[in-house]
């Protein structure tokens, strides 16, 4: 009798929508402690300035002022962050959580104000005085380079904080047999993540069993742990941290920042519970930053279509310090890796230099690299068709990687699990109506409307286990996670994970699995996670993994609990293990359903000392397993994006959006299809709208939400979803990653989109956000270059 | 960001030029400037100064300096203001001169200024038009002053 699938691939509702409905979630600020006081930063108005004085005598003098602390004094009790890449481009340097003698971006934390409400200690902090000595900032790539005399660290002899090549086959070879040779430079702007809760922490300290406990709006509650523990030099069985309900993580809330550790080390010191919510203006310029990438890339071909190579040059802004754990490496080595997409692209060559600026540091954000790829790719498969004549969907038929010849190791070195990548062009171009498109094209142009439409075939490895951050050298992310699983005496379940959730559903999910892998009625099972005390170790939720790595530790320990159950069970109903079978918290044999046990009776026998078992099944319900993939469980897809231009305003209006994805086994449709469509809605603002800019004095102009602009629900189009299911071999019930597939994918779809509708005009952009300012710019441009030609004509 | 123009007036240059030295005229026509007191430094041609100034949405106050250096009796001086406050920093610099046309004089300035931090974030694309504004109410204050019977 074949398993009924119950719960997974089922839409079931969210679990933990009540709570958030009914505004019953327990958010960083809706924590309430006794005695809890409110520190606030006190930030760098400079860029780049040595920091001569401090003077906190008259905010000390304030009313309900605990305390001032300066990178003076919690220099010696706090160490620095110090992330490591094993690698030999790569220049290690400290990151003090408050600025020590120097400061290297605007927002940089300088001292730190704890006052009995955050009203006194931001009152308080205006009275600090900071006597700064300017120096020439470093505001981009290009002045970093040259700056031969003007060290963003001085310990390190140079502004490149890592840099690598890679080669992959023969690509000046290839280059010289290549027909055609095309080259461009691509810019990715620098934007960031931008969750609806902003980052917060609590810290308690327990000074009777010296227990530290961090509550934090974190992706990464063990990496925080040790980080505590390592800089604060406590011991690490001490510290506890909790993610409670976190608003959003994105990836930038996977790092460890300067505040969790000053905030910690402060509630140690003072001996009372001690607060701090980032406000907006504080996310936007001294959280996270991410991209910002130049990329010189040359593609060669033959003129049948086939790319023969791949050659890129990256320059990444990665602001003032290394992110912890992730360091400046991660652009690059991220970008590296998948570059060539879902390509047979035998010959491949990455150079990257990751710069130090005096900007906001660049860290994780979803879609880390992986973004750049079909940015950069597919706007080259687009250019090569055209210049080789053939159909843009035709060229990447003829270049992907053949279904045949998975697992596939790349030029890149990235070995791709599983794929069959044809099925999700056709039906996205099917789901899309190409052919439709086409045609109505010609006619539009004809009323003076300029549609196009663009295609964007991606890859997302997912779940990274051991092997690939070693590969990478990154090895501080502990690239494993775990799951625990408690069955009590009235045969109800908690399971624990190392993934804490993000907002993501995680808590529907794994319970479906776990409903399905034990065969439990979902309402018997409760899911918990974020809490260092309670889960099992593992990497967090990043990376698309949670599911992958999480899920699969959690699908691993459900078989080896239900074999436990299943043994007990034919030991009481005298019938042979195999024949019994787990449905809906009951067990039975396969062939007499209406006998058998439940498994709440099932689960008093093991907490009952009245039974006998068999000497092997020893006693209790509980277990733990770890899960690190061999590789990467590699997704893909195809996006669609049919856009129309406004060539009087320069507005894009996005007419259709489809998304065809593979993730391998998906458990629950309605949260994948919300993962894509937030990914989407992100990658929308990557195409369209946000920019983090900089002026060349080093200061953030894109300060507010007024400036730094994010899409609305009324720019995000709908996305019209399908599925296929490509099974990954690496885990055991071939599911693989979704969460960033959607901004991946789609700012190259809409950027092609883009260059279709302006076809006409021989216009397309290789920097985003493609914005209705650049537009025009591109169109006048254009009409003057025209005209130029014209004249000389009649001349 | 550059600060460039002019300010015509009806009075003989000499007597601008004693105006624009009067620390007390200088006090009362920097908009926002709260207190000035002679440098505690004790500099020469140096105050100390409190200033509260709204850029767009962010009002802040800041202590800061007002040097004059490089004079030319009669001609010419470099003015600059620096202030640091919550909100960030400003630091403007400076040159002024006068110029005699006939009964009246020309007032020339032309310097840069530049602000850091909350208030570049926030209000640096009206800070063009918030500089001309101030400028211009300097100038206005000075005129009044200048131009009043004694």
């Amino acid at each position: 009798m074949p398993m009924a699938e119950r719960y997974v691939g089922c839409p079931i509702r969210r679990l933990e929508d009540t709570r958030y409905l009914l505004g019953c979630g327990q958010f960083i600020d809706d924590l309430r402690l006794p005695g809890m006081v409110c520190a606030h930063f006190l930030r760098s108005p400079h860029a780049h300035a040595r920091i001569l004085r401090i003077d906190s005598k008259q905010a000390l003098k304030a009313p309900g002022v605990l305390g001032v602390w300066t990178g003076q004094e919690i220099g010696s009790k706090v160490k620095p962050l110090r992330p490591h890449v094993e690698s030999k481009g790569y220049r290690a340097s400290d990151w003090h959580p408050l600025a020590k003698g120097k400061v290297r971006y605007v927002g940089e934390a300088v001292a730190v104000v704890v006052a009995t409400d955050r009203y006194r200690a931001e009152d308080a902090a205006e009275s600090v005085s900071v006597e700064y000595f300017p120096l020439i900032p470093v505001p981009d790539v290009d002045t970093s380079l040259n700056a031969k005399d003007n060290a963003i660290h001085e310990e390190l002899e140079s502004n490149i904080l890592f840099e690598f090549e890679h080669a992959g086959g023969d690509v000046d070879k290839a280059f010289e047999k290549a027909d055609v040779k095309i080259s461009r430079s691509f810019k990715h702007p620098r934007c960031t993540g931008l969750a609806i809760e902003n980052r917060g922490v609590v810290a308690q300290y327990d000074a009777s069993k010296q227990v530290l406990t961090v509550w934090s709006s974190t992706q990464a509650p063990d990496l925080l742990r040790k980080t505590v523990a390592e800089c604060l030099g406590h011991p690490e069985h001490r510290v506890r941290v909790i993610a409670p309900d976190v608003g959003g993580g994105f990836g930038i809330k996977m790092h460890v920042f300067p505040e969790e550790l000053i905030v910690s080390h402060l509630a140690r010191e003072l001996r009372q519970p001690v607060k701090w919510i980032e406000d907006r203006r504080e996310n936007l310029m001294a959280s996270m930053h991410a991209r910002d990438h130049v990329l010189h890339a040359e593609i060669a071909a033959r003129n049948d279509g086939t790319i023969l190579a791949l050659k890129v040059q990256d320059f990444c802004d990665v602001g003032a310090y290394s992110a912890y754990p992730v360091t400046a490496a991660l652009e690059p080595l991220s970008c590296a890796s998948v570059m060539p997409g879902p390509y047979k692209i035998g010959n491949y060559y990455f150079r990257s230099m990751a710069v130090a600026t005096n900007k906001c540091p660049v860290g994780a954000y979803r879609g880390v690299g992986f973004a750049l790829s079909p940015f950069v790719t597919e706007a080259l498969m687009d250019l090569v068709a055209r210049e080789v004549r053939i159909d843009p969907a035709e060229i990447r038929r003829r270049n992907f990687i053949p279904p045949e010849e998975f697992p596939f190791t790349a030029a890149s070195g990235t070995i791709y699990d599983s794929g069959n990548y044809r099925p999700s062009l056709e039906q996205a171009l099917k789901l899309a109506d190409y052919e439709g498109v086409r045609s109505s094209q010609q006619q539009l142009r004809g009323q003076n409307r300029y549609v196009g439409l663009g295609l964007s075939s991606f890859i997302e490895p997912t779940g990274m286990g051991r092997k690939v951050y070693r590969r990478r050298g990154m090895v501080e992310v502990p690239a494993f996670d775990s799951a625990t699983i408690k069955v009590d005496s009235s045969g109800t379940v908690r399971a624990y994970l190392s993934t804490p959730s993000q907002g993501q559903g995680q808590e529907t999910t794994f319970a479906q699995l776990l409903a399905e892998e034990l065969g439990f009625r979902m309402e018997d099972i409760a899911v918990f996670l974020g809490d260092t005390e309670t889960c099992p170790a593992g990497n967090g939720t990043f990376a698309s993994r949670s599911i992958v790595s999480a899920g699969s530790a959690l699908v691993l320990v459900a078989r080896q609990i239900r074999q436990k159950l299943l043994a007990a069970a034919a030991h009481l109903l005298q019938v042979p293990a195999g024949e019994l079978e787990i449905q809906e918290g009951r067990v039975f044999a396969k062939a007499r359903p209406d006998e058998g046990l439940s498994i709440r009776e099932l689960a008093q026998e093991f907490h009952s000392p009245l039974h006998e078992f068999p000497e092997e099944l020893s006693p209790g319900l509980e277990a733990t397993q770890s899960f690190s993939l061999t590789g990467a469980a590699v997704s893909s897809g195809t996006h669609v994006a049919i856009v129309e231009v406004d060539i009087e305003t320069g507005i894009v209006n996005i007419l259709r959006y489809v998304a065809v994805e593979d993730c391998g086994k998906i458990i629950n449709p309605t949260i994948v299809d919300g993962q894509i469509r937030g990914g989407v809605a992100q990658g929308v603002g990557s195409a369209l709208y946000e920019e983090l800019v900089y002026d060349d004095q080093g200061q953030l102009l894109t300060a507010t939400l007024m400036d730094y602009l994010v899409p609305g629900s009324t720019e995000v189009p709908s996305v019209e979803i399908r599925h296929l299911e490509t099974l990954s071999p690496l885990t055991p019930n071939g599911s693989k990653g979704v969460g960033e597939s959607g901004i991946i994918a789609s700012p190259a779809a809409i950027n092609n989109a883009i260059a279709d509708a302006l076809t006409p005009f021989g216009i397309s952009f290789t920097k985003l956000p493609v914005s209705p300012q650049n537009i025009l710019d591109a169109l006048r441009e254009n009409s003057k270059v025209r005209a130029g030609i014209n004249k000389e004509g009649q001349e | 960001m550059n600060l460039k123009g002019t300010h015509r007036m009806k009075a003989k240059r000499e007597r601008v030029w004693v105006f624009l030295n009067d620390p007390e005229v200088l006090r009362q026509c920097s908009p926002g400037c709260q207190q000035m007191t002679p440098a505690a430094d004790g500099s020469n041609d140096s105050y100390d100064v409190l200033m509260e100034v709204g850029i767009g949405a962010v009002k802040g106050r800041y202590t800061g300096k007002i040097q004059i250096t490089d004079r030319i009796p009669g001609t010419q001086y470099k003015l600059a203001v620096t202030g640091n406050g919550s909100a960030g920093f400003l630091s403007a610099e400076g040159v002024i001169r006068l110029e005699e046309v006939g009964e009246e004089t020309l007032i020339e300035y032309s310097g840069q200024a530049q602000v850091g931090g909350l208030i570049a974030g926030v209000g640096q694309r009206i800070m063009a038009g918030v500089a001309k504004q101030m400028v211009g109410q300097f100038f206005q204050c000075l005129e009044k002053a200048v131009l009043k019977p004694q």
